[in-house]
């Protein structure tokens, strides 16, 4: 798939993709994955295992995401260039939400006082 | 001896708290499924300890072992795995209820793979449709002829309405999606 489909078929990202592709930035498996995301998030996103098992597939097919290894079944993947380069852009568009959205609030804060 | 109940339930993949929740209420009541069959229709249940206990179903075609065992990882145990992709999961729980679909998107995606396959059951009645009216009937008598169109009209219709059940189903998940 090239690069202008895949963005628009991932970009702007569920809090889902982004947090699995994020966790895979070092090899998981999705098990491992979901404990990891409730973890950093502090509960608040609890993954469901078909949701991750799904998402894993699709990200697997379109090369976002490779397995690495096998452990007892289990599918270990780590994230490819093409995921790193979507997560890169997330980011960067999460940052201009974040941008524009402080500063509004400073706007109104200051009009405010 | 061990007390048995059996029901009967057609369920749909376009309303799957519908079944979920009823399986879930069986186990309230102290019945624990045990045994689907005759076409995932028949359901028995044996007599257990009252619990909170919830289920899921599932459709994915040839799972490989990594989903069984991610699934197992979750605290989920296959009650039922059926033909032609279909599992039923429970898992017992108190507090927040647990879920296997967390998102809108895999769940869209799981339902467009059933509507290709919902899809390619109905075209293949449509060209036996067409087959039949290409080649005209050939039957003798005008009541056999009237007798096979009906018959056929009729069988059209039950994959018609999953295909368009499915579809109207997705288009609603698509719609709730903008909330995620």
């Amino acid at each position: 798939m090239d690069s202008k489909r895949l963005r628009q078929k991932y970009l702007p990202m569920t809090e889902t993709a982004y947090y699995i592709l994020l966790s895979l930035i070092s090899p998981r498996h999705g098990y491992g994955i979901m404990q990891h995301v409730e973890q950093i998030t502090g509960k608040r996103i609890k993954l469901g295992a078909g949701t991750v098992y799904g998402t894993l597939s699709k990200m697997e097919i379109d090369q976002l995401i490779v397995p690495v290894a096998e452990e007892e079944r289990r599918k270990i993947y780590k994230i490819t260039g093409i995921g790193i380069g979507l997560l890169k852009l997330e980011l960067f568009r999460l940052q201009e939400l974040v941008t524009h959205g402080k500063q509004k609030m400073e706007e109104m804060t200051d009009a405010g006082s | 001896m061990r007390e048995v109940k059996t029901a009967w339930r057609l369920w749909w993949e376009w309303s799957p708290e519908r079944i979920e929740n009823w399986l879930e209420e069986m186990a309230r009541q102290g019945w624990i499924l045990f045994q689907v069959d005759v076409a995932s229709l028949r359901f028995k249940f044996m007599r257990g300890e009252v619990n909170q206990i919830r289920y899921c179903t599932d459709y994915q075609e040839n799972p490989g072992d990594d989903y069984f065992k991610l699934f197992k990882d979750d605290g989920w145990e296959l009650v039922w795995a059926g033909a032609f992709g279909w599992y039923i999961w429970r898992k017992p729980y108190t507090g927040e209820r647990p879920a296997i679909y967390t998102d809108k998107a895999t769940m869209i995606n799981k339902t467009k793979r059933s509507i290709k396959v919902a899809g390619s059951i109905l075209l293949f009645y449509l060209l036996l449709f067409m087959l039949f009216f290409v080649l005209g009937p050939g039957l003798k008598t005008i009541e056999d002829n009237i007798r096979l169109t009906v018959s056929l009209s009729l069988a059209i219709i039950p994959p018609v309405f999953i295909f368009v059940q499915l579809i109207r189903y997705n288009r609603k998940l698509g719609r709730d999606r903008i909330r995620e």
